[in-house]
């Protein structure tokens, strides 16, 4: 049986930064207040929602930046005790909160900002109730998360929290090395780029262009 | 198949032979797998290999993946799932497990190294077995704010709570929708901020003092003061407020229950003068209803100009309609002051001066008379342009006039109303001669002709004549869009057809609001990209499409008696309305927050509400409407009851069942109608179930035409409203070139122009300057009224994505993205005023203040500030945007200009 | 041990210091319960500046350590008599400094109760588990040395083969830099030259502690030195402290040079930040002093303050180290705040923690001086 590559694929030409797949994250996951595994950025000025440039030469875009699932993570290499670790079946970049003993070696070595986040207290949540899944992540005091491509999800043949709410039909999941799926047939048809291509880390989330 | 052949499907290609009933095996093939696992464990030692797992174990998981996930492909755009389909019945948890079950043992029977099994399932095996047997029920239901999106929605509930929502699909799957709002129920719902039991005032209005009540006697204490009133006054003196804060039909203000309640006591119905402008602009032209396609038929258009909506921030399931006409080669060009999400997505972006919008109309209009780009067969066939106008009545010249006979008289069999028959005349190019309007005469579209002593001019002369003086060097004096760009958009305009106007609000809340729409609309006719696919103007708005108005909001004929926001403000500080006595003594607040949410603030605290006797006010959260209520009334969130929506942008009929019960005392808004219509004598016309009144609430017509039932509804969740074809979009005004107005064609030229509605303020109308498409500057954002003197900034405030008016602005997920007011304002202005990101600034006229965070963005032209739109009142660190604000209502739009305002910014130092 | 040094073993420390050293030490005790109670909000770190105060000093001990183990096994490898009264010492130090060390690591991490689970689960592959190998060697080997050098009579013959492994465990102190060497995605730190920039700063470090511990010792007749046998320390420190000022003109070179934008806002950054300056003025001033010293004769507040200079040279160099690292983001859209970028000022349980540690380190030094004779005479 061949190994899976999962990727995602968000199309910034779609992409309008509403912040619909991050909030679709936090409940899905249950995260606690102030942590949030898929964030929704601008790449514009210097506030969110704003451009870049003087007018008539404005710009302005978005990118959502969560875990990239690399194919060499740099977080799986310098953990100390095997925390997080790459799933060889899948692609996915797991992270044990049971295992995790806070050391945030792993959010030093990951060159994607901010994408692993620490619970620096016992976790509060503004929801009185446990919300999202019921095999929701279970966050701990002084341990690191991160987005887990929904896996939970994907174990149960669905896709990650963030891609079905995309109002813009953005995102796209699924398995690279099917040369059938739809990753791969958007992959070969559209150009692309990877967040910090340069350094090393094949990322396995996609932005078209 | 049987276990064995289940196991071994697990270790085979053939695991996709599975199917769903087959997890009916569950339970043996589990004992079965553990055996398996206890002998493989016995011949693989834990393996201490750090790349994790033994590698039997993790190729039998890896099959399980391949074998029983997802199928990107056939969801995408797949049809309503058969297994989630059904709404009320809800789906169980259960049968999810038992389809993943394969996956689920997989892990429960885990080999030796936690890492692996982590893959696929859940972190700890406790919380794996707890979610085997927690029941996970799937509830459809619907979000119904006025955002327009009218979401069908998936609640989850777990042990009796909401514990996420998820988009419910559509038969036509590019309506399934959910957005970031809509994901934030469960945390609104449990928050601590709903109000919880009946409470009655304690301290003096608005100081936050309250004490618990039974509903008893707050039902009592409404339905006693509500007939003290009555006797007193007479029963208009009792008046509820229209609002958009619930578009379920069994609770909206507006063509909902509570207006059905208040329609049978003979209240006064206040209407809220909001968001009414263009429509009626557009109104004046194509005739009263809806204007628009379905924005599924965005998908048919080759140019889209949207103007005056951010559909990126503020229409977000529209966009994708627009992004695929795009990629499908369609030109979007946006026309708007502020560089918005939207402008960077479209293929020109043109700045605009606020509240100009209907110069630019004008002169696209101009181009393309000039470069002959308008539709003469469609404007001969469709519109009024060959009616001849009467120079002296300016009335369209009719038979009786030709031949000086008394017309005919008919009376209307449906309505009973005299009807008068004197058809139009036009001028035939054939005859030389004045005409009867009849098929296969040619009409002459320009000219000016003597009939019968009567100088007559063709409407459509009359509007290039009203046009002519829009030049592109004129508009541009006007707009600030450079001439060449204006004539390049008018031609593509005219030329890459079919074309769609898309404008929505943002252009709305001007004086001259309806201007726009008006010039729009003619625009459209012209060149006859109305009324096709792919050719219209602006966003579908399904409101009460569904619904049996006349049955289900007026009972037995009884109306509300209709007054409006200006009349209000008029009894308030007279006790008249239009000159006669007419007090307002009582309101109902439902579904709404005025205070909060409509213009001029400073007078509604400082005259309406002071002006009355008794405020009920009934809500989910304690809002600043709420807040100076004397008796308050707990309403159950949404997901608490059922209902079915009655307004949307899309064209189904959505059926929301009951997820939990309602929390606390809380009652949904049909539930406590019930409770004061048996109190007040008027118990019969509640005496229904939900589904009794729902099913009543159908319109005939729509059932007839689609067979649409209550059953229907319910069978799948939704239901299609169509026109035209059950298959395609629905096309709005001009289908097959008919309108709804007295002639049937597109009027640009109005003869008998009238105010939208008769309120206080349509007594100023005159309609000789309403006859024809024309530009009139804005009341205050307009460099030379002498208030842009001193207040040089126009006073914007976008809608963004965090809130829904005042809905949603305290939701705790959204608050962390959002958390603070903010105003936006741009680099010059802000540098002139010496302010930078992050200083709090105080926006002030001589109306109001408010003070809020600035965020200084390239994307504002200098000159306009825009606020978005929504916090409370009490969010603020002082004052609150709608202190700024006026009712001065345009006389023939009768609508809120709140962005037609002039405001100075200054930092502010009050922070201690 | 022969009899002269027996009775120079008297107890040099005043007991009021080993109370206040204690004193601290418990203060950093309570300071780190407070964190561990409240949670690690109470340390300025952020998701964004996810290490600190604590690795600053974690990275300045594991360098004190291997640093003295250097200088310790020097003169027993080389028969470097002039260096040979400071072996014993070094060992100690590098003892005590280690136990400092790691303890840096334990209040750093989030969940101390779970340390364990490093050798539990080791993943190998790990520079901290390097790191975490790299201690226990060096606790291994500077316990046994320490023991056989207080054993040791006449010459160090048999002492050979163990200084040869603790120069070169002491060598190793570049596998502490390869924690963050090795990190692709910290500009500041992913550069070959670290692994000589740390093992320069450990030598530096220890040099300047011998320095400091033997002016202090000196008053109390526990050691019979003239200054002038501090001069070998002295300038070995200096230059150990040029190479570092050198290593830092290379690293604003090269980081100048390349004129990206994420390089230049890092020297903008660096220039922008006290810290870094006083790295600098520290660092030169004390590097002037210590070579200056020899030629005048060196009194005693002139050691004491080279010294001093170069220890605060090297915390803010720690410091400057691990901030910058944080100081630029890769990605630096704007988007909901999830934390503050770059170093913010330690905060009252992060300093009683840091300063508790430093209290334990004097503690132990000064415990050890009291118990044990740690400075050997002159040979020759």
């Amino acid at each position: 049986m061949a190994k899976k590559h999962y990727v995602m694929v968000v199309d910034t030409k779609r992409c309008i930064g509403c912040h619909t797949c991050a909030l679709a994250c936090k409940v899905e996951n249950n995260l606690p207040d102030g942590v949030w595994w898929n964030r929704t950025l601008t790449v514009g000025g210097d506030e969110m929602d704003t451009p870049e440039g003087e007018y008539p030469n404005l710009q302005i875009g978005f990118i959502t930046l969560a875990c990239q699932h690399c194919e060499n993570p740099a977080c799986v290499k310098v953990c100390p005790v095997g925390a997080t670790w790459k799933d060889e079946e899948t692609g996915l970049v797991m992270q044990d909160p049971d295992k995790c003993i806070g050391c945030r070696y792993c959010m030093v070595a990951c060159p994607y900002t901010g994408v692993r986040q620490f619970n620096f207290e016992e976790p509060q949540f503004a929801a009185a109730v446990e919300v999202g899944s019921v095999d929701a992540f279970n966050h701990q005091k002084h341990t690191v998360e991160k987005c887990t491509f929904c896996a939970t999800r994907v174990a149960k043949g669905q896709e990650p929290a963030c891609i079905e709410v995309c109002p813009a039909r953005a995102r796209t999941f699924g398995d690279l090395n099917d040369p059938n799926s739809d990753v791969s047939l958007l992959l070969s048809k559209r150009p692309y780029f990877q967040l910090l291509d340069e350094k090393g880390t094949e990322p396995s989330v996609y932005f078209l262009t | 198949m049987n276990e064995e052949q289940f196991i071994k499907s697990l270790f085979t290609k053939q695991a996709e032979t599975i199917t769903p009933a087959d997890v009916d095996l569950w339970p043996a093939i589990q004992e079965r797998l553990k055996q398996i696992d206890a002998t493989a464990a016995a011949e693989e030692a834990p393996n201490p290999d750090l790349s994790g797992g033994s590698p039997s174990f993790k190729a039998r998981l890896s099959e399980v993946i391949q074998n029983l996930t997802y199928s990107y492909a056939t969801r995408k755009e797949s049809p309503m799932d058969n297994q989630q389909k059904g709404s009320g019945s809800g789906l169980s948890r259960r049968t999810f497990l038992k389809a993943s079950g394969a996956a689920a043992a997989a892990v429960t029977i885990a080999g030796p190294d936690p890492r692996t099994l982590r893959n696929l399932q859940v972190i700890d095996e406790q919380k794996l077995s707890a979610s085997a047997t927690s029941e996970e029920t799937i509830v459809a239901t619907f979000c119904r704010p006025n955002c327009n999106n009218g979401c069908r929605i998936y609640a989850h509930v777990r042990d009796g709570k909401v514990v996420k929502t998820s988009p419910a699909p559509f038969p036509d799957p590019s309506y399934n929708r959910i957005c970031l709002r809509g994901l934030t129920h469960p945390e609104q719902m449990y928050s601590d901020r709903r109000i919880k039991y009946p409470m009655k005032r304690a301290g003096e209005r608005g100081e936050g003092k309250w004490e618990r009540i039974t509903w008893g006697e707050a039902i009592d204490t409404i339905a006693s003061k509500f007939q003290e009133i009555t006797e007193q006054y007479g029963s208009t003196a009792v008046a509820f407020t229209q609002g958009s804060g619930n578009f379920g039909v069994l609770s909206a203000t507006m063509y909902g229950a509570q207006h059905r309640f208040f329609s049978v006591l003979g209240s006064t119905c206040l209407n809220n003068t909001l968001d009414v402008a263009v429509a009626h602009g557009n109104n004046k032209v194509f005739g009263p209803g809806q204007a628009a396609n379905d924005i599924a038929d965005l998908r048919n258009a080759k140019t889209i100009f949207i103007n005056g909506s951010n559909v990126t921030e503020s229409l977000i399931h529209v966009w994708h309609f627009i992004a695929e006409a795009q990629e499908a080669g369609a030109k979007v060009i946006v026309i708007d002051p502020i560089f918005t999400t939207t402008a960077s997505k479209a293929d020109q972006w043109v700045r605009i001066r606020p509240g100009t919008d209907a110069a630019f109309y004008l002169g696209m209009m101009q181009v393309v008379f000039a470069e002959g780009l308008e539709n003469p067969q469609y404007i001969h066939d469709h519109t009024v342009g060959p009616f001849l106008v009467r120079e002296d009545t300016k009335k369209f010249l009719r038979q009786s006039d030709v031949t000086g006979e008394e017309p005919e008289t008919t009376v209307d069999p449906a309505t009973g109303a005299e009807v008068t028959i004197d058809p139009y005349v036009v001028w035939s190019v054939e005859d030389k001669e004045a005409v009867v309007l009849a098929e296969g005469v040619e009409a002459a579209l320009t000219g000016t002709f003597e009939v019968n002593g009567i100088k007559v001019t063709t409407a459509l002369d009359l509007l290039k004549e009203a046009v002519a003086e829009y030049t592109p060097e004129t508009v541009e004096e006007i707009t600030t869009i450079p001439a060449q760009t204006l004539h390049d958009l008018a031609v593509l305009y005219a030329t890459n057809t079919p074309s769609t106007l898309f404008s929505y609000m943002g252009i709305d809340h001007y004086d001259n609001g309806h201007l726009a729409g008006f010039a729009q609309a003619s625009l459209a006719s012209i060149t006859g990209n109305i009324g096709i696919y792919g050719g219209t103007i602006n966003e579908r708005w399904y409101y009460a499409d569904n619904l049996d108005v006349m049955n289900f909001v007026f009972p037995d004929y009884k109306f509300p008696r209709d007054i409006y926001t200006d009349d209000l403000f008029e009894t308030a500080a007279n006790g008249t309305i239009k000159g006669q006595p007419d007090p307002i003594k009582a309101l109902y607040i439902s579904t709404c927050n005025p205070v909060a949410a409509h213009s001029d603030y400073n007078f509604w605290m400082s005259t309406v509400l002071p002006s009355l006797d008794f405020i009920v006010a009934a809500d989910i959260f304690m809002t600043d409407s709420v807040k100076q209520a004397d008796i308050v009334l707990p309403v159950a969130h949404w997901f608490e009851f059922t209902d079915m929506e009655l307004a949307s942008n899309h064209p189904y009929i959505v059926y929301g069942a009951k997820a939990v019960e309602p929390l606390y005392e809380s009652k949904s808004d049909l539930d406590i109608l019930k409770l004061l219509a048996n109190k007040m004598g008027v118990g019969q016309y509640f005496d229904y179930t939900e589904d009794e009144l729902l099913q009543m609430s159908i319109s005939p017509a729509l059932a007839e035409r689609t067979g649409c039932s209550l059953e229907k509804i319910k069978e799948d969740g939704v239901f299609k409203v169509w026109y035209q074809d059950p298959e395609k979009p629905n096309i709005g005004a001009g289908f097959n070139g008919v309108f709804g107005t007295p002639s049937g064609r597109a009027e640009f030229y109005n003869e008998n122009p009238t105010p939208r509605v008769n309120s206080t303020t349509a007594q100023q109308f005159d309609p000789e300057t309403d006859r024809l498409p024309h530009f009139d500057p804005p009341l205050e954002v307009w460099p030379e009224r002498e208030i842009a003197k001193k207040y040089p900034l126009a006073f914007f405030q976008e809608h963004t994505r965090w809130r829904v008016h005042t809905q949603y602005s305290e939701a705790a997920w959204l608050r962390e993205l959002d958390p603070e007011p903010t105003v936006k304002m741009s680099p010059a202005d802000a540098d002139a005023r010496g302010i930078s990101t992050g200083d709090y600034v105080e926006i002030y006229n001589d109306r109001g203040s408010c003070v809020v965070k600035a965020i200084v963005s390239a994307a504002l032209p200098a000159g306009m500030v825009s606020l978005p739109k929504g916090w409370l009142p009490k969010q603020h660190k002082e004052g609150t945007p709608w202190s700024l604000t006026h009712m001065q209502l345009n006389p023939s739009s009768i609508n809120q200009s709140y962005f037609d305002v002039a405001v100075e910014v200054r930092k502010w130092n009050g922070d201690k | 041990m022969n009899s002269s040094i027996a009775q120079s073993r008297r107890k040099p420390v005043n007991p009021l210091w080993i109370a206040a050293a204690a004193v601290v030490t418990v203060a950093g005790v309570v300071a780190w319960v407070v964190q561990l109670t409240q949670g690690m909000s109470t340390v300025s770190l952020s998701n964004l500046t996810p290490w600190g105060t604590y690795i600053a000093g974690f990275i300045f001990f594991m360098g004190l350590s291997a640093g003295s183990l250097v200088l310790s096994s020097l003169p027993v490898l080389f028969d470097l008599p002039r260096f040979r009264p400071y072996a014993k010492l070094g060992a100690y130090i590098a003892l005590a400094s280690l136990i400092v060390g790691g303890l840096y690591i334990m209040v750093d991490i989030g969940k101390p109760d779970r340390l364990w689970r490093i050798v539990r689960y080791a993943h190998l592959g790990s520079p901290m588990l390097w790191d975490l190998l790299l201690t226990v060697a060096y606790l291994i080997v500077s316990t046994v040395y320490l023991r056989r050098l207080m054993q040791a009579k006449g010459d160090d013959k048999g002492l050979k083969p163990l200084a040869l492994i603790v120069f070169l465990a002491g060598l190793a102190d570049g596998l502490t830099a390869f924690v963050f060497a090795t990190q692709i995605g910290r500009e500041y730190w992913y550069s070959a030259v670290q692994p000589i920039a740390f093992f320069v700063a450990a030598v530096a470090s220890a040099g300047a502690t011998i320095l400091l511990v033997m002016t202090f010792l000196k008053p109390s007749g526990y050691v019979h030195l003239e200054c002038c046998d501090l001069n070998p320390i002295s300038l070995l420190t200096a230059s150990m402290l040029g190479l570092s000022l050198l290593l830092i003109v290379s690293e604003m070179v090269t980081l100048a040079f390349s004129r990206s934008a994420s390089a230049t806002e890092l020297i903008d950054l660096m220039i922008a930040s006290p810290v870094f300056w006083v790295e600098i003025v520290s660092g030169v001033a004390a590097l002037l002093l210590l070579l200056i010293a020899p030629l005048r004769g060196g009194g005693t507040a002139q050691t004491v303050t080279s010294a001093g200079l170069a220890l605060v040279h090297l915390a803010a160099k720690r410091l400057t180290f691990v901030g910058m690292g944080f100081a630029v983001e890769n990605i630096d859209y704007a988007g909901v705040n999830i934390g503050s970028v770059g170093a913010a000022m330690p905060t009252l349980v992060e300093f009683g923690v840091a300063l508790g540690l430093l209290g334990l380190f004097i503690l132990l030094l000064t415990v050890g001086f009291n118990s044990f004779q740690l400075v050997d005479e002159p040979r020759g």
